[in-house]
């Protein structure tokens, strides 16, 4: 288990470091995102809603930290035992909410699993 | 391809046993029990159940339609027909029917599993499990659903077909011949298209994930050869009923908005109150689930869904399941690209189109419903594509653990593991889908349930129907759901389980349609005891007996004298009534009195008056006014518009706005407006109904207010159903008629009721008039009020409660309506506005109808403060609403319409023959089966040549057929036939045709490989 846990922080810590920019600016357009939400912008003309900024994140990483398809299903099944564990806390209700958040990195992994296996095809072996 | 091999002989046992569940419903309860009630229609005459699947118009209930849609199910209960003709009891029929559908989903199950887990058997039986053992099932069996079950049997035989082809497992020949197998099980889905369409929608995603994960020109190619040539196949085989449906859908049907033509109610919002994605995911959307008792809370339909809500184990397995398919699209096995690509799309269009409209996704399902064609079929989304859901999720969980089999299961601690985590899934999918291994989906030991004994008389009645070879049976009381006391209820007449004898209903579906007002005509007449009119309707309708139901869970009905005074039939506590004597109700007839009514669109007021030689015709048909002289043969009936029925029912429908109760009514005069067409003669007649309580006479003359000049009309005759008023001269155009009535207060004001621990309450009510005013002042901890009982109490009358109020402090002022008989039968409150000074308050009370007494209780609530309650009432006033119709026949001579002698047959529910004598003149013949374009009615001579085509086509007595014939010989016969029996005739043929056809194929090709 240790040797697992060992291995994923290393290859976390090479992926990290490999993207720093990247997630810098992942990180910098989450904050502003929520900013912008958290003081009204757009509003009342377009509502900027958590739900909006959680698949813009999820697309922005897809297209510049490169996650792949894996990656976003599991994102899909982290928001999965969010769900389960706020459908066993009080605030069942919100249980709801994530599972959504659930079926978006759910679409979006599957958008790239059909362009994963399109291209897979398409380069020369 | 082998289906038993020496490698899956385990897997296949278990499969083949798990098919026998059923059996398991059925432990312990009785040689005679079956399955059946509400959508669970178990026919106890299968013979005659398929029978009426041979023809494409159901003469059986209400006036006959269009049966179209149910073709499809002709598979379906031809497995019910099959043992029930070999002498087998219904039990056993019913028995051998579920195991069969049963059976089938699970050995469809498994070739798909054989196909994608070829190495495994676990995996094998454990998708057979997941896919045949899950929630989205309970009700598919609850209501024995016919294409729930078709679907689900074909969807993952259908992929395995594909599979099969794709890796050159069968050649072309066989793959046409298990499609066209397949093309049978799936026929059973076009009793509701939309799940034919979730086939169609899940192959195609199957051939386009095919394609993508392995792109290239030629293999595009070659899957859409295979997908052609499958989709051809079905359609072939299925051509007996997608002819028919798909004629009748579109030309019968628009393609937006078009739910309700096709006699389902569009409720696809309130299905979706509980499909978010949470419970989609988890296949916990069923609506019926999730409504509760108000003061329980305990579930009113599906017993055991609280444990699926509560119970900590059912929650988390509810979760793992999903969560393992997740897992699975991310440990994926390289070389089953396509299964996983076409998996996860089902799955996410599964749970996106199964949502409905619910939010967030809901705008787009209605943005589809909108704008592309016939989506507004997918009435009911969860039930319609959570099969993607449940079989998506069963392949990738089983995915997932066959990738950890294969991928690590060469080490023998990481295999136990995995089978035990294996076997504890198979175990626990068995265990959390208990209601439907044990076959608690059916209620049992509750007063709902489905097993249900039929009593003998019912098979007595059986018995007694073929020898009744009279006109139509019009069942009573009039409930829209039948619920008998020995446990069945029924949407339908019950006598259409095992008869095929025609019946009248009231129509929980279609309640809108014109023979659906004429009967519930009929019921309010006959309630009224205005037994002329009720046996004027009666005859229109082709009804000649009433089918008395002593044994139904009804409310007490008002007596009536015809109950107890015709000749009765009784069998067990069934009774049937003759309501005419020496007189038929035959259903093809003619008609020498032609009328015009007016509105047509209110014609179910006018018929009632209109004798068995009279036809009522829509003025404004194109097609009746191009009758010859059509002007000189007809005469004219004009309903009028009564004051206060109008006043009525625009009160009830704005109900809610306070505004139309503010304003006082005068009950003393009824005012009726009329527009004459046609300047002539006419003879007032005012329904008969309790006329004296409102000081109308019923004999000398009737002191009338015509256009604002006083006159008299007088009375030239009585009959239980109408006063007749001379006749009367008027003009072209609107018309004014006020009657002067009597209208009692029915309460007495100072004979009220306190309740006695009320009374003892110090300054709680002050009971008495203080100027004419009651003065109630409210302290308690309760609500308290004074109850005022009213006089002589008439159910089938609406009536009409004024009162001025004044509101001094705290809560605001309330009436309170209640009806009660032994048990409460229905109330009503009112919270008036806030007013401090007098104001007056006006609201309608439509009873139920049943005996019982009315009381109005004034109140005072309790505010729960010092301060308390304090409010005045005046002029409290009950009376009668005048609902009393009037119509102006209009009088003279009718033209030369003939009354031919007409003896007919019928030969099928879609063919009459018959046969005219004295026929020479014009005359209109009537067939009093629903209108549809497509009756035709053809003549021959005695030579048998035909004698004409195409004669005046026209709807008539509002929803009949009928037809003007002229120019014809003495002596004829006819034909009258729905024309759209032609193309189930010509699909049947191209069915079968390519049914032969590739069998035989597929035998040369046996033989020519032998030799």
């Amino acid at each position: 288990m240790k040797k697992y846990y060992k291995n994923i922080v290393i290859k976390a810590e090479e992926w990290g470091i490999s993207r720093m920019t990247q997630l810098a600016i992942f990180n910098v357009v989450l904050v502003f995102l929520v900013l912008m939400r958290s003081v009204g912008y757009f509003q009342p003309f377009f509502l900027l809603t958590v739900n909006m900024i959680i698949v813009f994140q999820l697309i922005l990483g897809v297209i510049i930290l490169k996650l792949s398809s894996k990656v976003v299903f599991v994102i899909a099944l982290f928001f999965w035992v969010i769900s389960f564990l706020l459908k066993l806390s009080p605030a069942s209700f919100w249980a709801e909410r994530s599972a959504v958040y659930s079926f978006e990195a759910l679409v979006i992994a599957l958008f790239l699993l059909i362009f994963e296996s399109f291209n897979k095809k398409l380069q020369p072996s | 391809m082998r289906l038993l091999t020496k490698r899956n002989i385990i897997s296949f046992i278990f499969t083949i046993l798990l098919g026998l569940t059923p059996i398991l419903w059925f432990l312990g309860k009785g040689k005679e029990v079956l399955l059946n009630g509400v959508d669970t229609n178990f026919p106890l005459d299968p013979a005659s159940w398929i029978y009426r699947r041979l023809f494409v118009w159901d003469s059986v209930s209400n006036g006959g339609g269009d049966f179209s849609s149910g073709i499809p199910g002709l598979f379906f209960h031809f497995i019910q027909f099959l043992p029930f003709s070999l002498g087998f009891n219904l039990q056993t029929v019913q028995i051998f029917s579920l195991i069969f559908w049963f059976s089938v989903i699970v050995l469809s199950a498994y070739l798909f599993s054989r196909k994608v887990f070829p190495k495994s058997s676990i995996i094998q039986l454990l998708f057979v499990v997941f896919y045949s053992f899950n929630i989205y099932l309970f009700n598919t069996w609850e209501n024995v659903k016919v294409t729930n079950l078709s679907l689900i049997a074909s969807l993952p035989l259908g992929l395995a077909i594909l599979m099969y082809i794709k890796d050159k497992s069968i050649g072309y020949l066989r793959f046409s011949l298990f499609t066209a197998f397949l093309g049978i099980l799936l026929s059973g889905t076009g009793i509701n298209p939309a799940y034919f369409a979730v086939f169609f929608i899940s192959i195609f995603i199957f051939f386009l994930s095919n394609v993508l994960s392995d792109f290239s020109t030629n293999v595009a190619k070659e899957r859409a050869k295979e997908l052609g040539l499958f989709t051809l196949v079905i359609i072939l085989v299925n051509s007996f009923w997608i002819l028919p449906l798909g004629t009748y859908i579109s030309t019968s049907i628009s393609s937006s908005g078009s739910l309700g033509q096709i006699g389902f109610t569009d409720w696809v919002d309130s299905l979706s109150v509980h499909t978010g994605m949470l419970n989609v995911f988890r296949q916990l959307g069923a609506w019926d689930w999730y409504t509760t008792n108000e003061i329980t809370g305990q579930p009113v339909y599906i017993p055991y869904s609280v444990n699926y809500f509560n119970n900590l184990p059912f929650i988390v397995f509810s979760f793992l399941l999903p969560a393992l398919a997740i897992l699975g699209l991310i440990f994926r096995d390289k070389d089953k690209q396509n299964v996983y690509l076409s998996m996860g799309l089902m799955l996410a269009l599964g749970i996106f189109l199964g949502a409905g409209t619910h939010e967030p996704t809901g705008q787009i399902f209605k943005l589809l419903s909108n704008h592309v064609p016939f989506f507004s079929l997918f009435r009911s989304p969860w039930y319609i594509f959570t099969p993607l859901v449940v079989i998506s999720t069963a392949t990738l969980i089983c995915l997932l653990f066959y990738s950890f089999l294969t991928n690590y299961g060469m080490v023998t601690r990481k295999r136990v593991v995995i089978y035990l985590s294996i076997f504890v899934l198979l175990i626990g999918n068995l265990l959390y889908s208990y209601p439907l291994v044990t076959g608690k989906v059916f209620r049992p030991s509750r007063s709902d349930s489905f097993y249900v004994t039929f009593p003998d008389y019912l098979f007595e009645t059986k018995e007694w129907l073929r020898s009744h070879t009279g006109g139509r049976i019009i069942g009573y009381p009039d409930d829209q759901l039948e619920r008998f006391k020995w446990g069945y209820t029924g949407v339908d007449s019950i006598l259409s389980l095992f008869s095929q004898t025609e019946v009248m209903n009231p129509s929980l579906n279609k309640s809108n349609v014109s023979i659906s007002k004429i009967i519930a005509g009929f019921y309010e007449r006959l309630y009224k005891e205005e037994i002329k009119s009720a046996k004027n309707l009666a005859f229109k309708l082709g009804v000649d007996t009433l089918f008395e139901k002593q044994d139904q869970f009804v409310l007490p009905t008002p007596k009536n004298t015809l109950l107890s005074s015709n000749s009765i039939t009784q069998i067990g506590k069934w009774r049937f009534h003759s309501l005419f004597e020496n007189i038929k109700t035959p259903k093809i007839l003619t008609s020498s009195e032609i009328y015009y009514g007016y509105p047509y669109s209110d014609g179910e007021e006018l018929l009632p008056l209109l004798d068995r030689h009279s036809v009522l015709l829509n003025p404004e048909d194109e097609v009746v006014n191009n009758i010859p002289s059509i002007d000189l043969i007809k005469r004219n009936v004009v309903l009028s518009t009564n004051s206060q029925l109008k006043d009525l029912n625009e009160t009830l429908k704005d109900n809610l706005v306070w505004g139309v109760h503010l304003k006082p009514r005068d009950p003393s005069k009824v005012e009726y407006r009329f527009e004459i067409p046609q300047e002539g003669r006419y003879s007032p007649l005012i329904e008969r109904y309790k006329l004296e309580e409102f000081g109308i006479p019923l004999a000398g003359s009737l002191k009338v207010l015509l256009d604002n000049n006083e006159i008299k009309w007088d009375i030239s005759s009585v009959d239980d159903s109408y006063i007749y008023l001379n006749p009367q001269n008027f003009t072209n155009g609107e018309h004014s008629v006020i009657i002067s009535l009597q209208s009692n207060n029915l309460i007495n004001e100072k004979n009220f009721k306190i309740d006695d621990k009320d009374r003892a309450t110090v300054n709680s009510i002050e009971d008495k008039i203080e100027g004419n005013y009651l003065n109630i002042f409210n302290r308690t901890d309760h609500d308290i009020s004074m109850i005022f009982n009213i006089k002589n109490f008439d159910t089938l009358s609406n009536y009409i409660v004024q009162v001025k109020y004044k509101h001094i402090f705290g809560r605001s002022p309330a009436v309170l309506v209640t009806q009660n008989s032994d048990i409460p039968i229905k109330s009503e409150i009112w919270d008036l506005p806030n007013h401090p000074e007098w104001n007056d308050y006006t609201f309608y009370y439509q009873p139920i109808k049943t005996p019982s007494d009315l009381g109005v209780l004034l109140l005072a609530k309790q505010t729960g403060e010092y301060l308390g309650t304090r409010v005045l009432y005046k002029d409290l006033k009950v009376s009668k609403v005048f609902s009393n119709k009037m119509v102006l026949r209009q009088e003279g001579s009718t033209g030369n319409l003939s009354n031919p002698s007409i003896s007919f047959e019928k030969k099928s529910p879609v063919l009459y023959e018959g046969k005219v004598t004295n026929g020479s003149k014009p005359y209109i013949l009537i067939f009093s089966e629903n209108y549809s374009p497509d009756w035709s009615l053809e003549a021959y001579d005695s030579f048998g040549k035909k004698l004409y085509s195409n004669p005046l086509h026209f709807s008539a007595n509002l929803y009949a057929n009928a037809w003007y014939v002229d120019g014809m010989p003495e002596e004829y016969t006819f034909k009258i036939y729905y024309t759209r029996q032609n193309l189930l005739l010509i699909g049947a043929v191209i069915s079968f045709a390519t049914l032969i056809v590739i069998i035989v194929l597929n035998i040369v090709n046996k033989i020519r490989r032998k030799l």
